[in-house]
Parts: C-alpha cells; structure tokens; sequence
C-alpha cells in the first residue's frame, strides 16, 4: 500500500534547493583544485599571447616598411586616377571642339535641287 | 608616527586591474585567484558538465585578458568577469547542445558528491533538470545554489529581472514535481 504525504510547497522548495546545491556542489574544500585550474587559465593566457598576430610576425623596421609601401601605393594608385580623369577630360574637349566646326548638311543647301524635283513631280502628277 | 590604513579589498583590486591593464601578468594570475571560484560557480549553473564549466572560465578569463584594456577599472571586475564567463558558458552549451541525461548522470558521479544521498531522488532531479531549458536551468542554479538575486541574475544572463523571476518558478514547479513523485514512490 502505498502512502501519500501531504508536504507544504515550502518543504518541497527545500529539498530542491537540497539537492540542486548536492548536485552542483563546487570542488570549494579542494585547494590543488584551484591551483591547478589557474595554472591552466594563465598557461592558456600565455599560449594565446605567443600566438602571433598576422602582422606580428614582422621585425619593427618591417612593419615601417611595410607601411610606407602601403602609403606610397595608396598615393600613386591615386596620383594614376587624376591622371586617367584628365586624359578622359582632355578627350572630351578635343571631341567636343572638332564637332563644332563640321558643316551641317542641312536644308539650305539642298533647295536649289529640291525644287525642281518638286515642278517635275508636279508636271507629272497633275492631271 | 603616521599609519597609513590597510587598503580594502576593492583598493587592492583595482590596483590589481590597473597593473593587469599595464601588462603584469602576475596581477591577472592574482585577480585569477581571487574570481576563480565564483566564476566557476555561474559556469557550472550554465553548462551540463563539469567539464564544460572548467572550458568555461578557461575561455572566459581568456577573453577578460584580451578585452582588459576597455575594461574601467572603476567598475566593479567581478561583475564585468562573470557576464564574460556566462556568455563563454552559454557559448559552449549552445555549441554542444547536450540535452541527454545520461550526460547529467555523468556530472553526479564527480567526486564532490554525498554518497549517502538518495541516488533515486538525484536521478529524477538531474532528469527533470535535463527537460528545463538552459536558461531555466541557470537561473534556478544560479538563485538556490548560489544565491544570487534576480535582478543579478539578469544582469549575468542578459535577460530582464522578471524573466528571470518567471523562469525560477516554472523551474523550482518543474523540480518539485520531479522530487514529489519519489517521495511517494519510496
């Protein structure tokens, strides 16, 4: 037969906490334990801080160099893109200006012959 | 003659964070030292293993060191420390995403153990606390076993004061139903 117990919410609060605090009790008593987790945490600090960054491989002087180099790259890369968009420009403006001075084929000069193809149609058409 | 007062523990701290910052290992090895435990205690409240707690303040600390240069050192270390420690931690259990009991079984047969505990009660409790999810989990550890607050334990886990609140109750119901079902049956 089996006995039901009425346990006020309270108490069983209480023994959850009892047993939570069993199950995750820390290794606190256990001194080396201690010791040996920082000797690795700081063992980890050290590998870490060994581990170059990807500049870090080069000597001080290298690193100047390396630096200046980008700069200069960057300064001609742009030095050579003023000098493209001025060549562009002067293209254009030797473009635009020769276009200004070719004659026009218009309408004035091709009256004279216009007109008498149109009394010729007319003579044609008329009854 | 004149006697200087002893610093407080928080002068000594900050003067330990300061030589950190300037590079002094040997005063992060005594911050190490002196946040170690609590570190591991809000590791372990989030991970299932015992195992998993240690990687966690492992990674937690290396991340501190790394990011010591932005720390203020006005500000209180251990705090800023732990929310580090509780995110390396939640890190590694959505990484590992272990919701196996038998994995929780596992953590109980750690030396730290009672062994005069009901081995019965522990299997169900570690049953039910594998159906919480990892919040939960942390914050009913977090609140009974380590007594913090709920407004601190929201501030550990990034979530605000009254989730942490509801989730403690829907975990301590769950545990509880747990529990109860053994005291009937034994």
């Amino acid at each position: 037969m089996r006995i039901e117990r009425n346990t006020p919410p309270e108490w069983e609060d209480e023994e959850v906490t009892r047993v939570l605090r069993d199950v995750y009790a820390s290794p606190a008593p256990n001194a080396s334990y201690w010791e040996t987790l920082e000797a690795c945490i700081m063992a980890r600090i050290a590998t870490a801080g060994e581990a170059p960054e990807w500049y870090g491989v080069f000597h001080g002087w290298v690193r100047v160099g390396l630096a200046a180099a980008v700069l200069a790259a960057v300064l001609t890369g742009g030095a050579l893109l003023r000098e493209r968009e001025r060549q562009e420009r002067l293209a254009y403006e030797a473009v635009m200006e020769s276009a200004s001075v070719i004659p026009v084929a218009g309408p004035t000069i091709a009256r004279g012959p216009s007109r008498s193809r149109d009394a010729t149609l007319r003579s044609i058409i008329s009854p | 003659m004149l006697t200087l007062p002893e610093p407080s523990a928080r002068e000594r701290e900050h003067a330990l964070v300061v030589a950190a910052q300037r590079g002094d290992t040997e005063s992060f090895a005594a911050l190490v030292r002196l946040h170690q435990r609590r570190a591991y205690a809000v590791a372990r409240a989030i991970v299932l293993t015992h195992e998993d707690a240690e990687d966690a303040v492992q990674e937690g600390f290396l991340h501190a060191f790394r990011a010591l240069d932005r720390f203020l050192p006005d500000q209180a270390f251990g705090a800023w420390l732990n929310r580090i420690v509780a995110n390396a931690a939640l890190d590694i259990t959505r990484r590992k995403k272990v919701r196996d009991a038998d994995a929780l079984a596992d953590t109980i047969a750690s030396p730290f153990r009672d062994p005069a505990e009901s081995a019965e009660l522990r299997r169900r409790l570690t049953g039910a606390l594998s159906t919480l999810n990892e919040r939960q989990r942390a914050v009913i550890v977090l609140h009974d076993v380590e007594g913090y607050k709920h407004a601190e334990i929201g501030r550990l886990l990034g979530i605000p004061e009254g989730t942490a609140r509801s989730d403690l109750h829907h975990a301590r119901a769950r545990l509880r139903q747990a529990l109860s079902g053994v005291r009937s049956e034994l």
